[in-house]
């Protein structure tokens, strides 16, 4: 109940996306296509008084009136469509944008896996097209056409508007019986059948295996048993979830029929109180034609129900990945007002220090509890401990990827609360367990590290760091293309070139998280080298998290990180 | 372009719904027309009665024809929903284990490729998009061809010489949809490709992301990624603003129809060639059409993506004949009840390589196992360890020289023979969305109880099942219980210590356990493994305790330590 409080419902979370002008646009061809129709139906009851009552030649200026209005309906329902598309595309293209703005915030260690990002920024989002380019259209309509269309029935006879407004408040009464209670579980099934199609591809996936241990018949048959038992099932709440669009069109059906009849006997005086006794053909016509009017709006947004319930059920998703981001990426505005200092400080190395550190994982004790560590500038630190002990955790909190609950982190005297990606970048390196080589050349993927560096700088950068020991055997060189459909480089060669990305610019403090943890012996050989020798160029602060005894040997320090005890070792 | 109609199953249960459905369908759409027509004529013709223009008709049979339409209809279309509904989730069924058997048949190497790419979210959308067909196609066009094949019908017989309007509305709108198809398909293709682009952008883009955000570069590569997303979205709206166009043109083409038919009606009416009442139901008539015809144009869209669905679809090869796969796992099953024996194991010159670019990553590999010997290679991480272990376990065919098992060539058996001989436990381990127990029943359908328990003790995690909540039942992976790489490696090796298989390939099988559970598990599995040959591949100097024998993979060849 607390969280309802905080959080608006999906439909207002959804409504808010949308921008400004959809909603009078909306309000607008609703309100013209509702007196198109009235419209529509009074021409064509003149004409038929005038053809069939008068008996008078119906000329040509009213038939011509009339196919101008039936044009002008459908011209509003395409202008309609067109800019409910419009909308819904850019509603998913902003939301994307948030989406990945939400993953910069939270950074690599809080971004959710792979598989649920790609299925929010892709599934989840597709899901809401049906909801803006056709449910909210038809929201739309279906609050303005019903009122006004009464009012132009009652004008005619109030005792068929009497039938009309009697049978449309029946029908949230009945859709709250039926329908809604059906309707959640009709939304259930929908979310039983996407755990299905999840448990599909999880089987597919896994083709390989299961043909390693001859499962094809057998999964076969659970892949038809599943989907079996699910459309039981489903079939057993769609009785009860259709019951209640059916009710819909059983009022409309009956709204209609009644109002014919009731016109019918009036017309032939039958009845004879009321207004019923007045009764023309041109005004029972008129009555009859709107009655379907009346209920068309109301039947479609019956029918789109799914669009709905899927659309609410991304946006918790959705919303949960928005959420994220604990800082939220600092926008250009925010750059521009503060004086940025992103030239390279000097003195080549910097000084670490950490006062009072107090950080605990989401939903955990606090892991680091006022723990404090000063790195003389050019000091190499190795942090060893247990893993899950905090050592990456630490490295993370001086990368930025993660904030300290309380507590300071200063580099050269100056606290790196709030700052900017540009501004930790110009001072920090980082390295990470495994490197990642974007689609491009070897020489792409070295340059990402800063934008000025020219030829000269990378290749000779690629030089020190080693990535030129295999470049030249590459037919392309440097200019050899990576990543994926790229040559395939083992683990060694890609931290060598994440080396010479991290070093492109020369950075102060340099951090390295278990970087030759993947690699076998010679790849950690080569790498630790390449390190080496790029230290030798350009010195800087090191802080390593590593157990390994390649890099142990290369540090001045050993620092033991074991949760909130921190101790200083002998080096080995 | 046929390929929906092969895809989709039309017979038994699902064909019965489906006609049920159509014929639903037709009948709504007839009541619905009914209703309307019956009821114009009624208020006409009343209200000619009234000014004395016609004698006094009778009030009861249209009102009973109102009545019953106006019940029949919401029967009809409640109906129609309901068999539609089953006859699809029927035709779901079919078509994903159409697509599922195609896979099972594909050669082993191109298995290798799919599991990290996205043809396999593509498959399942587009297994979705050809579900949908039923009732976003067929359903509203059977209701609209046919809706306007009896309009024409009554025209016909009543007021012939309007004929063409009914006529000319059918045709005029199935020209207007196979035209949307057509400007709608390009965008389709597009959409699908572009996606896949996306999706493997988006992947490196959070791969990196601490790179990026560490390189200052994470903001700008986002903007590349939705420049991508922008282009696919307003292929998108390409084509959702040509349904749009198609529901503007199809609803002004049944207006002008029906435009035509009270016009011409009542000009008839004037003439005294038609009665009055006759051409306001006419005309009604029409006007019902335009809400029928109105359901089409997005389902036409769909018609042109679910061409290309089923394209790929196709283009996954050769579906299963029934009962192809029945025998492997009876094979598997009769392996022997009796604990596995070793055999040998030899390879003899064997090369292979990845392609003509990588160059040979064996390079005439020797080796020969007992029958019950323990083999283990060493060798740095992408040096070939795996390639060779594949090889030996039947999957790989090597390029050159042989593979034999007891002396025999074992690339002379079926594919299943040869793994049911060699198993492997592959190196990233695989487990499925099921519970524990269905995991490793994959192993061996038909083992007690008490042999899961023991295998469960052999790899160390007795203790851990126990503390689960549901034990064997507990549903692993997504929405269950989530495992360590560890704890899956461990559960992919019990899987495979259920097999009988006599010669095992353990490929890392220690990997990423701490010093004190490998040694548990070495001893654990030591009853399982006892008396089978075993081939253990690790980079690691650092295998199951008693080898018999250690190698070293250098540059392709074996090499003793």
């Amino acid at each position: 109940m607390a969280t309802a409080t905080t959080e608006p419902a999906p439909g207002a979370w959804l409504a808010g996306r949308a921008p400004g002008w959809l909603r009078p646009a909306l309000v607008g061809l609703a309100t013209i296509e509702s007196l198109l129709v009235v419209g529509q139906a009074g021409l064509i009851a003149w004409l038929c008084h005038r053809a069939l009552v008068a008996e008078v030649p119906i000329g040509l200026a009213a038939p011509a009136a009339l196919l101008g209005v039936l044009l002008l309906r459908a011209t509003v329902l395409g202008v309609r469509g067109w800019i409910a598309a419009d909308a819904s595309a850019r509603i998913r293209v902003e939301l994307r944008q948030a989406v990945l703005a939400a993953l910069r915030g939270a950074g690599p260690v809080d971004a959710p896996p792979t598989g649920r990002v790609l299925a929010a920024f892709d599934e989840q989002i597709e899901k809401l097209d049906p909801y803006y380019a056709r449910f909210l259209p038809q929201q739309f309509a279906a609050a303005i056409l019903p009122p006004v269309l009464l009012v132009a029935v009652f004008a005619v006879d109030w005792i068929a508007g009497l039938f009309l407004l009697f049978s449309a408040p029946l029908i949230p009464v009945f859709m709250v019986l039926i329908g809604w209670g059906a309707e959640a579980r009709a939304r259930q099934q929908v979310d039983a059948l996407g755990r299905l199609g999840g448990w599909f591809l999880d089987r597919l996936r896994g083709a390989a295996t299961l043909r390693r241990f001859a499962a094809e018949s057998a999964t076969s048959a659970a892949v038809a048993q599943r989907t079996e038992e699910l459309r039981r099932a489903s079939m057993n709440v769609l009785k009860l979830a259709f019951l209640s669009s059916a009710v819909l069109e059983f009022f409309a059906s009956v709204a209609i029929a009644a109002v014919a009849i009731y016109v019918g006997m009036g017309l032939l005086g039958f009845l004879t109180f009321g207004p019923a006794g007045e009764l023309t053909l041109a005004g029972g016509l008129f009555v009859l034609l709107l009655a379907p009017e009346y209920f068309a709006p109301l039947r479609a947004l019956s029918q789109g129900w799914h669009d709905r319930a899927d659309a609410g059920a991304a946006v918790g998703e959705l919303r949960d990945l928005l959420g994220r981001a604990k800082t939220p990426a600092p926008t250009p505005m925010d750059r521009a007002a503060r004086p940025v200092s992103t030239a390279v400080p000097s003195p080549p190395a910097i000084a670490v220090r950490i006062r009072g550190l107090r950080f605990a994982h989401r939903g955990r004790p606090p892991l680091f509890d006022g723990q404090m560590l000063d790195v003389a500038a050019g000091e190499r630190v190795a942090l060893v401990g247990p893993s899950g002990a905090g050592k990456s955790t630490l490295i993370d909190l001086l990368a930025g990827f993660l904030h300290p609950e309380a507590g300071r982190i200063e580099l050269d005297g100056e606290s790196t609360e709030g700052w900017s990606d540009a501004e930790r970048a110009a001072r920090i390196a980082w390295l990470g367990q495994r490197p990642t080589l974007f689609a491009g050349s070897l020489y792409d993927n070295i340059a990402l590290g800063w934008r000025e560096a020219d030829r000269d700088a990378v290749e000779a950068i690629a030089e020190l760091a080693g990535v030129m020991t295999f470049a030249r055997r590459l037919p392309e060189g440097l200019d050899a293309p990576v990543g994926e459909n790229g040559h395939r480089l083992s683990g060694g060669q890609m931290q060598r070139v994440a080396l010479a990305r991290a070093l492109l610019r020369p950075r102060p403090l340099i951090l390295l998280d278990e970087p030759t943890a993947h690699l076998d012996p010679q790849g950690e050989a080569d790498v630790l080298s390449s390190l080496e020798r790029l230290l030798a160029a350009r010195p800087a602060t090191v802080l390593a998290a590593s157990h390994r005894p390649g890099m142990l040997r290369h540090v001045d320090r050993v620092v033991r990180i074991d949760g909130d005890r921190w101790t200083e070792e002998s080096v080995a | 372009m046929n390929g929906p109609r092969r895809l989709l199953p039309w017979s038994g249960a699902t064909g019965r719904y489906a006609l049920l459905a159509a014929l639903l369908a037709l009948l709504g759409i007839g009541l619905a027309v009914t209703l309307l027509a019956v009821s114009g004529w009624l208020i006409t013709a009343a209200g000619l009665v009234g000014l004395g223009v016609l004698a006094m008709i009778d009030i009861f049979a249209p009102g009973a024809v109102i009545r019953g339409s106006a019940v029949g209809r919401t029967v009809a279309r409640y109906g129609e929903r309901l068999a539609g509904h089953d006859a699809m989730l029927r035709q779901l069924a079919s078509l994903r284990l159409d697509a599922f058997q195609r896979l099972m048949r594909w050669p082993v190497r191109r298995l290798d490729g799919i599991v990290s790419g996205d043809l396999l979210t593509r498959l399942t959308r587009d297994i979705d998009a050809l579900e949908l067909l039923l009732p976003r196609w067929w359903l509203p066009n059977i209701a609209a061809i046919g809706g306007s094949l009896l309009a024409a019908a009554a025209v016909v017989l009543l007021a012939p010489a309007l004929w063409f309007a009914p006529l000319g509305l059918l045709l005029s709108a199935l020209a207007l949809l196979a035209a949307l198809r057509r400007i709608s398909a390009p965008a389709g293709r597009r959409l699908v490709e572009d996606n896949a682009v996306l999706r493997s952008e988006l992947t490196t883009w959070l791969d990196g992301l601490g790179e990026l955000i560490s390189l200052d570069r994470a903001a700008e590569r986002s903007e590349r990624l939705v420049a991508r997303a922008r282009r696919l979205v307003d292929a998108q709206r390409h084509q959702r603003r040509v349904e749009a166009l198609g529901q503007a043109g199809i609803a002004a083409l049944g207006y002008l129809a029906f435009w035509l038919v009270l016009i011409g009606g009542l000009r008839l009416a004037v003439e005294g060639a038609l009665a009055g009442p006759v051409a306001v139901a006419l005309a009604l008539v029409m006007l019902g059409l335009v809400e029928a015809w109105q359901a089409t144009p997005a389902g036409w869209v769909l018609r042109a993506n679910c061409a290309q669905a089923a394209d790929r679809i196709e283009a996954l090869g050769e579906t299963a004949n029934p009962g192809e796969f029945d025998g492997l796992a009876a094979t598997t099953a009769s392996g022997g009840s009796a604990m596995a024996r070793g055999a040998a194991l030899a390879l003899d010159r064997v090369r292979f390589g990845w392609g003509p670019a990588s160059g040979d990553v064996l390079r005439g590999v020797d080796l020969a196992l007992a029958p019950g010997e323990r083999v283990l290679i060493e060798g740095v991480s992408g040096g070939g360890k795996t390639t060779l272990g594949r090889i030996a376990a039947g999957e790989l065919v090597p390029e050159r020289g042989r593979v034999r098992f007891n002396g025999e060539d074992l690339f002379g058996e079926v594919e299943a023979e040869r793994y049911r001989r060699v198993g492997r436990l592959e190196q990233s381990p695989r487990l499925f969305r099921d519970t524990l127990e269905a995991n490793l029943r994959i192993g061996d359908p038909e083992a007690s109880r008490a042999r899961l328990d023991a295998v469960l003790a052999a790899v160390d995690l007795a203790s851990w099942c126990d503390g689960l909540s549901h034990g064997m039942a507990t549903w692993l992976g997504e929405r269950g219980v989530g495992l360590s790489g560890g704890q899956a490696r461990r559960l992919t090796l019990a899987r495979l210590l259920l097999t009988r298989s006599p010669v095992l390939v353990l490929d890392e099988p220690l990997a990423g356990l701490d010093g004190p559970t490998a040694k548990r598990v070495m001893a654990g599995i030591e009853p399982w493994i006892v008396g089978r040959t075993l081939l253990v591949l690790s980079h690691d100097r650092f295998g199951p305790g008693s080898i018999d024998r250690r190698l070293r993979l250098v540059d392709g060849r074996l090499e003793t330590t």
